[in-house]
């Protein structure tokens, strides 16, 4: 055992808080980290503590956050796992990891930070970066801490995943010790839930519990006995014969005991935005273990839903606080001013193609902090029609500091900037919307309204888009039917894919039901369906159901190619859910 | 082939740090021995995912693998890097609607790159690094300005304002559009509709109708404007570095970012200074209002160089100070009169002069005294003798108000604040 001198007894400089700590100083695998204490990097501790106190100053309220020296290696191999220093066994992991070591390889990024959500928090640094680097990164550190304790949607979220992750991975990992299952049988199935991690509920913070009594069939409740009839006391006797009227009433029970039972019995009852809570409840193809699985990655996925909605924001705040503290005069650098400068403008550097979270999201708190503290905001400000006086216009409330902590605190991605994004904005990011025109990119719109929509587009629902459970038993036949709530197409050969995925979960055929927009730009409601192939059941088939003008449904031709029906209204009742 | 897919997912060795064995391990590459292999400082999840990309595993996964390549962006430029990788299916946006939202130049239909084999947008190649540079302030990058720089070292440090001299000498000729005119390009809409309505009250009466007014060439009116005289105060800084042999890189470095720092103390306060003649507001763009550079080098001769030559220059040879304030009085007698401008030199040195040289210099010094408001003499220590400084202070005193020094042992916050404090702290006249 190499002597760790965090571990060593009579060493109160760091007290060990969570069992899975020992895994972060082990590393992924065998290599030796440590935590930031006065004994081993004194220096740094010494920072830790200064950048704390100025940014308790400013009121950032962040968890009790703890530092860790990683080496490169093994930083990106956590990065690759999100920050957990034990996940369960995927390649996955590895090919993450390939994307995070071969720009690094080529000097072209290079990882500032890793901060994981968790009480304390755990944060990373590179044991060879520069302190004036380090430095920066506890500021910025601070800001993602403080957003995590503080922010509404991440209020129900695990905070000892740490030791959770870790459970996780050995429940996971022991399954080919305790069940008949290969490495492959195992990986394929992590794959196919992979494939669709984010069909949950994204509105939810926190998951629903599971029923797992479910496929027991219920009965509707019965009616009250006088259900339908009105109640006529203070009226004249003779009225209740005419308003009560029998033949009236025992129609009217007859059509709403059929409404119940069809919506007791109807799973799910309204559209459900959880699918691997309706499959772990519902699917009958599933094995205990693969249940188990399922379960298991949808809890990961539930942890991990927040920052998919809060990137920006978390971005933007924490970028926000490492300008603000590393101005402060306690902490500022001036030796190694132009390095900063450079990093800072890596960080918050343009990007052609993409947005980059760090630059809006710190250019809208820096708005917003401006505008509160001149009284730029409300009906008085906005109803002055001479730009000249608008612009000048200062009322001195200095609210900014307030209203800031107010934002981080009950606003996530799309409602900060609904709420938030402005002309000035986007003009100052040069921002614009782009398009593909044949094989070319072109700007497509500078206009701010065009940017705005384009922007809540692609951050509504966490940017998946939303596909819900509607039917489980279609046709009475026990196929599932998904619909995809259009707002653009889907990858049409990824969506095929991945209904294959459900359809093997599920057990039974599968549909989905969306959109196909033609090159004239017209939108028509398509049918995707996955069904067993006639003689040879475990081979798939997939079917494509285009509604035409006509009324008529097209059909179009299965993964193959082969035309296996002329197009006519073969399947008519397809449509008549959409 | 079966053995190796089934191979157990617990490390053998989990923990064992010994790197004896580990080296051992790996250098013994048998088939057999690389599984174990694994369990040390290789990735086992990556190594997985290799054998599958190389086809040595899980082969129906193949037809998900894309010889893909990677886009990095690096300070805005965009790279390509080889990558094959397996893409698991998902439901996602379809390419059809493929778009998103990009920052930089361009305007509407600008073609800004092209769609790559992958799938993904790229620059293209032809206007490589063309995206480089986008922010603005190099020195500190986008989010701190020099001003606010300035600001918290003033506050810091309490720096006394700047006294400036001879500004009633120089004005600025400002222009105002305060003026109506019959001729112009700039209509005034208020005064024209005046003299519609006027005009028609003229033909029509008191009770006119709205419809009746309409605009005569006569009634037009526009903009002109007055100029108007501001006073405004020019400072003109002269930085002088030593480049010679016996300044290293790290004396020459320090140097540089000292200079950094004077420079952005007192071009924040004369854009200050003239906000305030001119009764105006400051905001951060009058930063170095009415200020102009000046960058000398030297080394036994001195030159005139540009900022950048300034900042970057390595030279070699002996010290002769004097011929840096030869030139500086050049300049001075040249271009910048002292009547109109506010004048300070600063000069930087590891003070290895020539030994006959001191006296010259101290005398060229003396008499440029009456024309400038401070010369700050910067002293690196170094390994040489460095008397320049002990000379100065011999002539001078410690505490002249317009010869200051300084010196400076190491590249640290605490280091330049002290130059700034001596260079620009308040100090009472002496005598007169």
């Amino acid at each position: 055992m190499v002597a760790k001198p965090w571990l060593a007894p009579k060493n109160n400089d760091y007290p060990i808080v969570n069992a899975s700590e020992h895994d972060i100083g082990k590393g992924i695998y065998g290599q030796d980290n440590y935590p930031v204490t006065p004994k081993t990097e004194p220096e740094l501790y010494d920072w830790n503590q200064k950048i704390w106190k100025v940014g308790k100053e400013h009121g950032l309220d962040p968890f009790d956050t703890r530092f860790w020296i990683m080496q490169r290696d093994t930083l990106l191999q956590t990065a690759a796992r999100s920050g957990f220093p034990v996940r369960y066994r995927h390649w996955s992991f590895g090919q993450a990891y390939q994307e995070l070591l071969m720009p690094q390889k080529h000097g072209l990024a290079n990882l500032y930070e890793l901060v994981i959500n968790n009480d304390p928090c755990y944060a990373y640094l590179l044991k060879e970066n520069p302190l004036y680097a380090q430095k920066v990164v506890m500021a910025h550190v601070m800001g993602h801490s403080d957003f995590f304790k503080n922010n509404y949607m991440f209020n129900e979220t695990n905070r000892q995943m740490l030791n959770r992750t870790s459970n996780i991975a050995s429940s996971i990992n022991g399954i080919l010790d305790s069940e008949k299952v290969t490495v492959q049988d195992l990986e394929n199935f992590i794959e196919k839930v992979h494939s669709i991690q984010w069909l949950i509920d994204l509105t939810a913070k926190s998951p629903k519990k599971l029923n797992l009594n479910k496929n027991i069939i219920k009965e509707p409740e019965k009616l009250p006995d006088n259900w339908g009839k009105i109640d006529t006391s203070s009226l004249p006797s003779h009225m209740d014969k005419r308003i009560n009227d029998y033949t009236r009433i025992s129609k009217e029970v007859e059509n709403e005991e059929i409404r119940r039972e069809t919506i007791t019995k109807k799973n799910p009852p309204e559209p459900e935005r959880d699918v691997l809570a309706f499959l772990i409840e519902n699917s009958v193809a599933l094995k205990p273990w693969q249940r188990k699985v399922l379960s298991l990655l949808r809890e990961e996925s539930y942890y991990f839903a927040p920052q998919l909605q809060t990137k920006i924001m978390n971005e933007g705040w924490a970028s926000f606080w490492h300008t603000n503290i590393m101005k402060h005069r306690d902490v500022i650098d001036l030796e190694n001013a132009t390095s900063i400068g450079k990093m800072f403008g890596n960080v918050l550097a343009l990007q052609k193609f993409n947005l980059n979270p760090y630059a809006l999201g710190i250019e809208i708190f820096k708005d917003i902090e401006d505008r509160w503290n001149k009284g730029h905001h409300g009906t008085e400000w906005e109803t002055i029609r001479n730009m000249e006086e608008k612009e000048n216009y200062d009322t001195k409330e200095m609210k900014g500091r307030e209203k800031v902590f107010e934002v981080r605190k009950n606003y996530n991605d799309i409602q900060f900037l609904r709420t938030f994004f402005t002309k000035d904005i986007a003009n100052k990011l040069k921002m614009y919307t782009w398009n593909t025109s044949g094989n070319d990119v072109e700007i497509s719109s500078k206009d701010f309204e065009d940017i705005k929509n384009r922007l809540l587009e692609m951050l509504d629902n966490g940017g998946q888009p939303l596909i819900q459970v509607v039917d489980s038993n279609h046709l009475n036949r026990g196929e599932i039917v998904l619909k995809h709530s259009h707002t653009y197409d889907l990858k049409q050969d990824y969506a095929e894919m991945t209904l294959e995925n459900i359809k093997s979960l599920w057990g039974r055929p599968a549909h989905l039901d969306t959109y196909k927009t033609s090159s004239s730009g017209t939108k028509k409601p398509m049918r995707i369906s996955i069904t067993d192939s006639e003689g040879t059941p475990s081979k798939n088939v997939i079917k494509r159901y285009i509604l035409k003008d006509n009324g008529a449904v097209d059909y179009e031709c299965d993964a193959k190619g082969d035309r296996l029906y002329k197009n006519s209204g073969v399947y008519p009742y397809l449509y008549a859910g959409i | 082939m079966q053995v190796s897919n089934n191979i157990s997912y617990k490390p053998l060795f989990r923990g064992a740090t010994n790197p004896l064995i580990r080296d051992l391990l790996i250098k013994n590459k048998s088939e057999a021995n690389k599984n174990i292999g694994l369990a040390f400082g290789v990735d086992p999840d990556f190594d997985r995912f290799q054998r599958i990309i190389k086809g040595k595993a899980r082969e129906e996964l193949k037809r998900f693998i894309s010889p893909d390549k990677m886009n990095v962006s690096k300070g805005g430029k965009v790279v390509q890097l080889p990558m094959p990788r397996i893409d698991l299916p998902k439901f996602t946006r379809g390419t059809q609607d493929e778009g998103g939202v990009g920052s930089g130049s361009g305007k509407k239909g600008d073609q800004i790159g092209k769609i790559g084999k992958d799938g993904e947008p790229t620059e293209g190649g032809s206007k490589a690094g063309e995206g480089e540079g986008e922010h603005a302030n190099e020195q500190w990058g986008p989010e701190i300005t020099r001003s606010e720089i300035a600001r918290l070292l003033i506050e810091d440090l309490t720096l006394p304002n700047l006294e400036p001299k001879g500004m009633d000498n120089v004005k600025k000729e400002d222009i105002k559009w305060t003026s109506i005119s019959t001729k112009g390009s700039k209509i005034n809409i208020k005064a024209t509709l005046k003299n519609a309505i006027k005009r028609t009250i003229a033909e029509k009466g008191e009770s006119f109708n709205e419809d009746d007014v309409y605009i005569e060439p006569s009634d037009i009116r526009y903009h002109t404007w007055d100029v108007e005289e501001k006073p405004k105060a020019n400072a003109v800084i002269i930085y002088a570095m030593d480049v010679s042999g016996s300044m290293g890189e790290a004396q020459k470095h320090i140097a540089r970012t000292a200079n950094f720092y004077l420079s952005t103390v007192i071009q924040h306060q004369y854009g200050e200074l003239n906000a305030q003649l001119q009764d105006e507001t400051f905001s951060d763009d009058r930063f170095g209002e009415g200020v102009e550079e000046v960058f000398v080098i030297h080394d036994d001769g001195a030159k005139q160089v540009s900022e950048k030559e300034f900042y970057t220059t390595t030279e070699s040879g002996g010290t002769r100070i004097s011929s840096a304030y030869k030139l500086i009085q050049k300049i001075i007698k040249e271009k910048y009169d002292p009547q109109n401008w506010n004048i300070y030199i600063f000069h930087y040195s590891d003070g290895d002069n020539w030994g006959d040289d001191t006296p010259e210099t101290l005398k060229i010094m003396d008499e440029l005294l009456p024309q400038v408001n401070e010369i700050g003499y910067v002293q690196m220590q170094s390994y040489g003798s460095g008397e320049f400084k002990s000379s100065l202070e011999k002539k001078f005193g410690t505490s002249h108000h317009k010869v200051r020094s300084s010196l400076v042992y190491k590249s640290s916050t605490e280091e330049y604040k002290k130059v700034l404090s001596d260079m620009l702290s308040e100090r009472k006249k002496e005598g007169n």
